[in-house]
Order: C-alpha cells, then structure tokens, then sequence
C-alpha cells in the first residue's frame, strides 16, 4: 500500500471537481509556457540583432580604452598593428572571422544639404562571413575589395539619405576631423540605403569600408577588432583561446563580450524577467485561490474519515502528507497535460506566424515565434507543484488541527 | 565636434597681424579719449589691405601646425595648411561665409562660421573689428606689472554680432591690445586672446599671441607670426570653382 | 476472566460547551476494566456513553480525574505517544462502520498495520488471518460500497483486530444492522473475545449484546448506576 496510490484514488473521489482542478493548473501552466517561450524568443531575437547588426560576439580593442565607451573610442583608431592580431585572432579554432571597425562621426554633404553622421567602417566581406547582415532598402551592399582611391563608396541610413535628399547613385561629400585634430573632405558614391531597425540610428548613421574611412581619416590604424564566433553558444571556450592569444602584447589588448557592449540586452532580460515572473506570480496566485478552494472543500467532506484515520493512530504529520500528496497529484497531472497544451499552441502559434507591431523605435514588426527549451517545461512542473504545495496548506492546517472526537461525530 | 583648429589657429593672427600697423601709428603716451584709443589700437581696422602671412600655431597638446594666410580686404580670406599631408586643404572665408576646400573633395564643403576652430571661431580671429562693429559701454582703469591699463567694455552694435560684448583691455602708454576677451550674452568670459610678444624692429606688429578657450581650458594655443608680407592678392585664390590659382601657389612651393 | 485492571477510569469529569451552554456528559465515572473482560456498558441516548468510550480509548481528556491505561497515566502521555498507543494497543469499532472508501477490505484491515510500519509480507498474513476470522476471505479485495452493511461492520472488526490490540472500542456496533446480522456480530466479538483473550468494551442498546456480557456496567446521565457481573 502506497500514501501516492491512496492520495491518486482521492482524486478520483469527485471526478469533476478534479477534471476543474486539472485543468485550471494545465491552463497556468501554458500561459507560463508560452510567457516563456516568448521571451526566450525576444532574448534570442534581440540577441542575434546584437551580434548580428555588427557587434559580433567579441570586440578587442586597447585596454587603456577598455573603459571607454565605444563613442568616445570612436575618435581614437589607434590599434596600429591589427592585421597581425587579427591574423592571431582568426586562426583560433572557434573563430569564424573577425574585422577592423572604425567608428566616425562628421558631417555628410549633398548640394546645400548636410547632416551629421555616426560612421562604422568595416570589412564587408569579413562581416558576410560572420553572419553579419544589412537591411538595405535600396541599391546594393558595400563591396568586399577596398575601393581605389576616388572610388569610395558609402551606405546612408535611411533616414539621414531623406534629410538631404540621397538616393543610391548619388555623390556626397563626407568630412570629418581626424584623430590629429586636422579637417578632411573626401567623395563618395552612395552605393545603397540601409536601415538598422532603430528610426533615430538610421537619422544618422552610414556605413563604408574600412580602407575608406581610413583615407577619410588619415590614419592607418583601426578603432576596435570585432569578431564573430562559428558558435555563439561556446561564448566561455572562445574567451579563454582568445585570452591566450591577445596575452603578452604590447600595447596590451582587451576582449569586450558582446553583453559588457551592449548594457540595453541586460536591460531588456532585467525587464522581461521581471515581467515574466510577475506574471507567474499572478497566474501562481489565481492557481493557488481556485485550487486552495477545491481542496479545503474535498478536506471538508472528509472531515469523518480523517477522525476515524486520527483514532486508528496515524499522526497528524500522516494526515499532512495524505492531503499533500493529492494536492501534488493535481499539480503534477495538471501540469504535464499544462505542458502538452502549451507546446501545442505554440507550435500553432508558430505556424501562424503572427506580426507583432514595431516596438518602439523600430523600424518594421516580427513575426512571433515562441521557442520553448527543455527547461521551461520542467520550470513550469515545478512551479505548479509548489503552487499546489501552497494550496493545500490551508486544507493541511485545518485537517490536522481537527479534534478526532468533533471530526468523528461531524455529519 | 573635437575640431582643434586652435592648435593651428589660422586666423586669429590674421585679424592680429592688420593690427600693427594702427598699433604703429598710435601716439605714445598722451591720455586719448577711449573712442580715439580703441580706434588706434583696433588690430583689424587698421590691418593691411592686403597681404600675405606665415604662422606657426603651436597647440598645448599636439603637434604644431605651420600655416598661411592670403588675405584681400576684409571678406576674402585663404588660408592654407602648408603640412605635406595636409597640402591641398584650404579654409576660404568670402564674406559671412567659410568654406573647406579638401583635394578629395570636388565642391568645397561650406562651414558654420561660427564653427569653433578649437580654441576660437573664425568670426572672432578673421573679421572683427571693434571699433567699427563695437561701441564703448564704460572704460576704467587699471594696472599690471607692464604698468597702466585701460579696460574698455564693448557692446556689439550689430544683435547678430558672435559675442555681445567684449573686454578689451589697452597699454595706455603704448596703445596697444593687451587682451581680448569674448564674453557670451550671460556675461561669462567664454574665449580670450593674449598679445604676447611685439615685434618692435621695423614695423610694430604682434609676434605671439596666446589664444585661450575659458570654457574647454586644455584648449589653448600658442601663435607665432613668423612673416608677413604686404602684398596684392590674386583673386583668383578665392575662387570657390575654380582651383587652378591655388594649384600654381601649391606647385610653386 | 479477570485479571489485573487494563483500563482504570478515576473521578472523571467531562462537560461539553455548546454555545453558552454547558453539558456534563460524564459526572464522577470510576470504573475498572480487568483484562480480558467483556464489558458491555448500556444506556440510553445522551447517557454519556460515547464520552466514556472516547476518554477511554485516549481520543478525548477528560475535564477532572484520570484514566489509566495498563499502568500509565494517559494524561502524562504526548499526542503522538497516544496515537502510537491507539495504533498499538486499542482497536476501534464504529457504529457507521467509518471504512475507507477508497480502499479495499483488505487495505482497509491492513491500514493499522502500515501506518504502525509493519512489513508487508507480514502486513499479508496478518490481515488476511484477520479477514478470515471473521468470515470475509473471499470478499477481500472489495470496496466497502460492494459489501453489504454486515460485511462492512465484519470489515471494521477485522481492522479493530489486525494488530492484535489489547483493548477494543465498539460504539454500537449493531446499531445500523438488522437482527440477524447483529447477532451473527455479537457471537462473533465474543467467540474472539474467548479466542484472543482481547478485552471488549462494548456500548449497545443492543439486548442480544447483554445477553452476552459478562459485566454489565449501567450508564446514566454520565454516571454509573449499576455494575452488574456475572
């Protein structure tokens, strides 16, 4: 004889009763699924804009200016000789390739009309084998070869090419003041429109190559080295070989992650986690109230059989475990049929591939998806378990303060 | 913007420069009336016409930046950056305007010409001249170790003037600028300007000035006008379009 | 058979509250109970017998006096040490039979057994030697709504002597069967009375119970007016 046998034959006692229970618990437990498995997927979407868009899973720059943020680094190209750390970099095992960036910042001029603007110089072929990819809107990407002299080309942000009235074809004039302090002016031919996601970061951004921007520039140097991992996933082992390899030179490097440089993911997951558990916390809270219910309710018209279990001598801890037991029943039945009926519905959801709005400062919406992982499904068990474990306190609590002489003779 | 045009300040040693020759002709010793000082002693009012200068603008951190200034009447200004790297890049002031001509670039690129060149913007260092542009809102005296001073508060006669007022202090005995300083609409001093040095033999003209930015103080640089000839002009160096002037100025050097 | 005394009852009070009101149920009981006795306490209703049986068999604490239990007095015992002594020592019987519906004769008889934690080979034997002595060993693995009201009392006796208790508690336990089954009950508490040498203290409307007593002990209005052996 079993306390779990005896605890799943009460259940059966009232079948509806149990079926409302279940399928309150299994509701719970999908809505905390697909909660979850929406905001995996925004981690992970969010994520992979990060890297993506151009941070890439690494950045190394001079540790000096480690501390900097990537604006202030930006007026400083001063990593001289990183070809040779770039070759150091590429050959460690995990590395899918990594590139010179540059970031400007100047002044961008068609005609009459001129805007500021936000410059990341890169190695486009180096960035088509990290994975990086373009939202261009017009025209074409950034060639991979270095542009000849008088051959420079240049991708505007969307909305800085409708300030001054670009489209692709046209010849803009872009000047900076370079690291020396002196002013330079150098043409560009505009080779397409793109668009970073984000409306006020495409106000001013553009894009050029790496040869370009140093001709602009005057320098030979190169702001930062980013680099892009075959898989993200072995963030950890990367660091390590690529630690070792930065080791030892001079002027010292240092190895930003792609989460130190982007402080809005941290952000984001702080914002959504909070937001996740306060809506487990409100569907724990409903779970527990209907269900702490349903079992002081199934307490009650036991309250004879209890007297009579308390006579016959099992303890009061006996009588705890007997109504824990079922309530842990519920939680883990309603929650495996809870599981079932989330990863349906988002798999249904998945095919539907609803749009959901732009959020705010974006340009276009996403179609959602919900990725649900092993754990979440797991997480949402033992959620309900512990909800159930809860509810059924108030039952416990009454069952075995009951005097066996009043539960005996109670009708 | 991190634009340090201050250390190679192009164009306050122009405005400096004009300045000797009024500074020359300025009595020694008698006690003027302010308006009749302040006109002796206006550097730009009392420039050259023309002329050709060479400076060597030495920035507190950087490396010094040799230039070279043509200058026609008040309006036309070039100045050229003589550094082999930098051969080919020009500043043109034409009127209210300034402009940036880069040899990469085939249209010059017009600029703010309250643009800041680091320590100060070109207004201040190219066109001002204050006793034109300026009236005298109160003068008092005062004293240094070089000896008495006079302090004329100026207020620009013009709302659309760079600074509405200005502190422009004189040697009385010598009737020469002491000191400029730049004050915004709230009073706050934002820009100064030292003569530093004269150059006593032959013509009296300034020979270093010191230029400070009150608001960005690691901004300061220092001036030295190491030649200046007056001379006639090509217009032909102003010419936005057409560079071929200014080709035979670079391939006569 | 008499011996030395398994159950003493001294003095004892009890008063229940109902509201603003108070009821003595029990008012200076005293009584002895030998091992091995068959003890049939009669009353009417209110008489104050349940009390007697509930103080007896350490479910309830009386108000004043004591009971004592084989020598030890029930008031110096812990709740659990008095649940282990109802698990170990007493058997109950109920007038409603108070069965478990959701298990079988058979887990219903093992209950006292595995709660006491007794092996289960042995849990095996000794319920279905207790099933057997009283006549339910082909009905073992039946609910108790599959048992007729006879069988379902048979099932409850079983329970009451599956540990072999030295003391059973029978509240009526004809009360909600018809004649013939009772008294097909009442011969057989007291074969296994004779049998087991367990003391038995019934309280019964119950003449054909009398009939069989070897001590009558008189209830009424929460005092003893008469015990009577034969």
């Amino acid at each position: 004889m079993k306390l779990a046998a005896i605890a799943l034959r009460n259940l059966a006692r009232n079948r509806r009763r149990t079926v409302l229970s279940l399928l309150v618990i299994a509701s719970g437990t999908a809505a905390l699924l697909l909660t979850a498995g929406f905001v995996r997927f925004s981690f992970s979407g969010l994520e992979d804009a990060i890297i993506r868009g151009g941070l890439g899973h690494f950045e190394v720059v001079l540790e000096d200016e480690a501390a900097l943020a990537s604006t202030q680094r930006a007026a400083l190209p001063r990593l001289a000789d990183w070809q040779a750390v770039r070759a150091a970099i590429e050959a460690a095992p995990q590395v899918r390739a990594a590139g010179g960036v540059i970031q400007l910042s100047g002044v961008v001029g068609l005609g009459d009309r001129s805007s500021a603007f936000l410059a990341l110089a890169v190695e486009p072929d180096r960035e088509r084998r990290m994975g990086f990819d373009v939202k261009l809107r017009e025209g074409e990407d950034l060639p991979g070869e270095p542009p000849a002299e008088g051959a420079d080309r240049v991708l505007l942000g969307l909305g800085l090419a409708r300030a001054i009235g670009a489209r692709a074809g046209d010849a803009v004039t872009l000047m900076v003041v370079t690291p020396d302090g002196m002013l330079n002016a150098v043409d560009m031919t505009v080779c397409g429109l793109f668009t970073s996601g984000l409306q006020d970061l495409d106000l001013r951004l553009i894009k050029l190559h790496l040869a370009s921007a140093q001709r602009l520039a005057e320098t030979e140097g190169v702001s930062s080295i980013v680099v892009g991992l075959a898989d993200g996933a072995a963030l950890e082992p990367a660091r390590a070989e690529l630690l070792r390899r930065l080791s030892g030179r001079n002027p010292r490097l240092a190895l930003l992650d792609w989460r130190s440089r982007a402080p809005f993911y941290g952000q984001v997951r702080s914002l959504y986690s909070g937001i996740f558990w306060f809506l487990g916390g409100i569907v724990f809270l409903l779970v527990c109230l209907s269900n702490s219910s349903a079992l002081l309710m199934a307490m009650m018209e036991r309250v004879r059989e209890i007297g009579t279990l308390l006579a016959l001598g099992t303890s009061r801890a006996g009588i705890g475990a007997l109504f824990l037991s079922e309530a842990l029943w519920l939680g883990l039945l309603g929650a495996l049929a809870g599981d079932a009926l989330g990863l349906a519905l988002a798999r249904v959801l998945n095919a539907l591939r609803i749009e959901m709005p732009p959020p705010p400062g974006a340009v276009s919406g996403f179609p959602l998806q919900l990725e649900l992982a092993p754990q979440d499904f797991l997480l949402a068990t033992c959620l309900m378990l512990a909800v159930m474990a809860v509810s059924a306190l108030l039952p416990i609590l009454r069952a075995t303060r009951l005097r066996i002489v009043d539960a005996l003779g109670h009708v | 913007m991190p634009w340090a045009m201050c250390e190679r300040r192009p164009c306050l040693p122009v405005a400096a420069l004009a300045a000797w020759l009024a500074v020359a002709a300025a009595a020694a010793g008698a006690a003027e009336p302010h308006a009749d000082l302040l006109r002796r002693s206006d550097i730009s009012s009392l420039a050259p016409e023309s002329f050709r200068a060479r400076l060597l603008v030495t920035p507190a951190s950087g490396q010094p930046q040799q230039l070279e200034v043509w200058r026609a009447g008040e309006s036309r200004t070039l100045v050229r950056f003589l550094a082999p790297k930098d051969r080919g890049k020009y500043l043109l002031r034409l009127e209210d305007a300034l402009f940036f001509l880069s040899p990469r670039a085939k249209k010059a690129v017009k600029l703010d010409p309250a643009y800041r060149l680091g320590a100060a913007s070109l207004d201040e260092m190219l066109g001002t001249r204050y006793s034109r542009d300026y009236a005298i809102e109160s003068a008092s005296d005062a004293e240094d170790a070089g000896g008495a001073l006079v302090v004329l508060e100026l207020k620009a006669r013009n709302p659309k003037a760079p600074w509405l007022r200005v502190r422009y202090v004189v040697r009385r005995e010598l009737q020469r600028p002491v000191r400029v300083e730049f004050r915004a609409a709230s009073g706050k001093t934002t820009g100064s300007v030292a003569f530093v040095e004269w150059e006593e033999q032959g013509r009296l003209r300034p020979r270093r000035l010191h230029i400070s930015d009150a608001l960005r103080p690691k901004r300061s640089a220092d001036v030295a006008i190491q030649e200046v000839e007056e001379r006639s002009v090509p217009s032909g160096l102003f010419d936005l379009t057409d560079p071929s002037e200014r080709r035979k100025l670079e391939a006569s050097e | 058979m008499s011996s030395s005394p398994i159950l003493e009852a001294v003095g004892v009070h009890k008063t229940y509250h109902l509201g603003q009101t108070s009821v003595p149920a029990l008012r200076g009981v005293d009584l002895v109970v030998a091992r091995g006795d068959f003890v049939v306490v009669v009353g009417p209703s209110g008489s104050g017998k349940t009390t007697l049986f509930n103080l007896l068999g350490t479910l309830d604490e009386p108000d004043a006096g004591r009971i004592v239990f084989d020598g030890t007095p029930l008031a110096s015992l812990r709740e659990s040490e008095r649940a282990r002594l109802r698990r170990r020592q007493f058997g109950f019987v109920f007038q409603s039979f108070n069965l478990v519906p959701v298990l079988s004769a058979r887990e219903n008889v093992e209950y006292p057994l595995w709660i006491d934690g007794v092996p289960a080979a042995d849990r095996a034997r000794r319920v279905a030697q207790a099933l057997e002595s009283v006549g339910l060993g082909h009905r073992m693995e039946h609910r108790p709504d599959h048992l007729s009201g006879g069988e379902r009392q048979r099932v409850s006796l079983a329970r009451a002597l599956v540990h072999d208790p030295v003391v059973v508690l029978a509240d009526e336990p004809t009360a909600n069967l018809d004649s013939k089954t009772g008294r097909a009950i009442v011969d057989l508490l007291a074969r296994l009375s004779v049998e087991r040498g367990t003391t038995f203290l019934l309280a019964t409307h119950d003449p054909a119970i009398v009939e069989h007593a070897q001590r009558t002990v008189q209830l009424s209005d929460g005092q003893i007016t008469a015990d009577v052996r034969r």
